[in-house]
């Protein structure tokens, strides 16, 4: 639990600085219509941060079918475990 | 095609058969029409969708077989793409009535009447590919029922220009055609239709003559005419594609049958980014799915540039796909560069964003977005590059504003009947699309909307025109 709070914390914080916005909250509902600076760029950037940060690599099928932060979340949560 | 008197004939004995024989044999009806539809325009057309339909299923098969043997299946899926890659390029750009068989770079630009070598080519290849992949990457199970699989890419309706469809979205539809006569959808379907008698008739037909004065090689408009003149084309382009989308999905919806949305108000976008968002949205959905983001996600730790490598690609197919000519490889790079730039001054925009007034800001754009569509449009319809430097220089030429004679040159002179005529295709273009959301919402409803259509009608019948010939710009591609 306390790991899974401590990649929330990180993914949080990869957010903030992918998206260059101090006060982001994370929350699972989040969608790329909600953050001025996500689009299809920033959106590999992030893939590419979450990736290298944690040491894990998320499969191609599984970035294509993320609808918000939940799912990317839950995928992150899946392949650290 | 799907704009004249025969068709709708075709169309409502289709429906009145469809609904009266048994609910087993509709699929065999819904695919024995579209044949006969594509066969009566060309017949070796016929021959096309059925062997490479054929083709596709043999092909998927194997490729599955061999996925589930652990099997060669990397040779196979090639040898798929490569079959529909050679016929999507053959078919569209080798001439085969030049001596010999050369590219046939010459009718890679714009020319509506261009001979027609095996009609909704371009759009089924792309199902197919498709769902080959789809196959390949285990998202999707081989289908068994062949006769849906044919349906899905003869389906008349769609048949000739889109929207392409997925297997996921419209095999499940062909596969349960059991359902009785539902007036919501035949309501829906009519309205849907009429609105795109109108668009086409009407608006486009309409602005037709103006943007064939401005392209035309004589024409001696200048300054803001000529530019006026330019952008017309784009709403020319939208107005006759949006129509025939309008047309396919109503006559689709009339069975039942939902078709997906290519468009949504790509006029009101805010960016290059968001306008393709908007317009063509099948087509950019594919490309999207089985270029963009796989050249980006394999060439993510290169960040920024992984983006600009797609983008390039994704765009340079695109305009390949629509021809094969310098104009539309200046198409390509117009939006290589607009989408290069957006990608790379993100943030700038956004801190822009939050300093200006959020109307102006909005209004702006959508100026700015407009504008920049209509320059690389310019190429995608201009007849050769001399043509569409020519316009150009013209744009630029003084005086910018012949106040006394404005319009005069994109109305065949200027008497008074023609500027007549220009004003109110303006006042009829300006009104649509200030309203066209009110409208299309109006319209695109399951309930009857008598006195609307009835007023819509008469409005079709004062400024239609009915004896141009022209056909659906999209046709040749």
């Amino acid at each position: 639990m306390k790991e899974k709070m401590n990649h929330f914390d990180t993914l949080q914080q990869i957010f903030r600085s992918v998206f260059k916005e101090d006060t982001l909250i994370l929350k699972r509902e989040l969608q790329a219509k909600d953050v001025a600076m996500w689009d299809s760029l920033t959106h590999v950037e992030l893939i590419f941060e979450i990736e290298n940060t944690l040491g894990i690599q998320i499969p191609f099928e599984r970035v294509l079918a993320f609808q918000n932060a939940g799912d990317l979340i839950d995928c992150v949560t899946e392949l650290t475990q | 095609m799907l704009v004249s008197l025969a068709y709708l004939v075709f169309l409502s004995v289709v429906l009145i058969v469809f609904y009266n024989i048994p609910t087993s044999w509709r699929l065999f009806f819904l695919l024995s029409v579209s044949l006969l539809f594509l066969g009566y325009y060309h017949f070796y057309s016929v021959l096309f969708l059925v062997g490479l339909t054929a083709f596709t299923l043999f092909i998927g098969k194997h490729l599955q077989d061999s996925i589930e043997k652990k099997a060669a299946s990397k040779t196979i899926f090639y040898f798929g793409l490569l079959v529909h890659l050679l016929f999507l390029f053959g078919l569209k750009y080798v001439d085969v009535h030049a001596q010999g068989i050369g590219l046939n770079i010459a009718s890679g630009t714009f020319q509506t009447q261009t001979f027609l070598v095996a009609l909704g080519l371009s759009f089924y290849t792309l199902q197919n590919i498709a769902y080959l992949i789809e196959i390949y990457l285990g998202r999707t199970k081989v289908e068994k029922n062949y006769l849906a699989f044919f349906t899905y890419n003869a389906f008349f309706p769609k048949l000739i220009s889109g929207p392409i469809e997925s297997t996921r979205s419209f095999l499940p539809q062909l596969k349960s055609l059991d359902q009785s006569f539902d007036w919501a959808n035949f309501n829906y379907g009519i309205q849907r239709i009429f609105m795109g008698l109108f668009k086409k008739m009407v608006l486009a037909e309409r602005l037709l003559p103006l943007v064939n004065n401005t392209f035309g090689l004589e024409t001696p408009a200048t300054g803001l005419t000529c530019w006026v003149g330019i952008c017309l084309f784009t709403l020319q382009l939208y107005f006759d594609f949006s129509g025939y989308m309008d047309i396919a999905l109503g006559s689709a919806r009339l069975f039942g049958l939902k078709l997906s949305e290519n468009f949504n108000y790509p006029f009101r976008a805010t960016s290059i980014a968001d306008f393709w968002r908007k317009w063509h949205i099948t087509l950019i959905n594919w490309l999207t799915q089985y270029l963009y983001y796989p050249i980006v996600y394999r060439f993510r730790q290169w960040k920024k540039a992984s983006v600009l490598l797609a983008l390039t690609l994704v765009f340079l197919l695109s305009g390949i796909w629509h021809g094969i000519g310098w104009t539309f490889l200046l198409w390509s790079f117009c939006h290589i560069i607009y989408l290069s730039f957006e990608t790379l001054t993100k943030s700038y925009r956004v801190r822009l964003s939050q300093k200006m007034p959020s109307t102006f800001y909005t209004f702006l754009s959508i100026f700015i977005t407009f504008n920049l569509v209509c320059l690389g449009q310019l190429f995608f319809r201009a007849s050769s590059l001399e043509n569409a430097f020519d316009l150009l220089k013209r744009v630029f030429s003084f005086p910018i504003l012949e106040r006394p004679t404005f319009f005069a040159y994109l109305a065949d002179g200027g008497t008074q009947e023609h500027l007549f005529n220009i004003y109110s295709t303006f006042l009829l273009v300006g009104l649509f699309l200030l309203f066209e959301k009110r409208i299309c919402q109006h319209f695109f409803s399951e309930n009857l909307k008598v006195l609307s259509l009835f007023i819509g009608i008469l409005l079709l019948m004062i400024f239609g025109i009915f004896d141009s010939g022209a056909q659906f710009i999209y046709l040749q591609f």
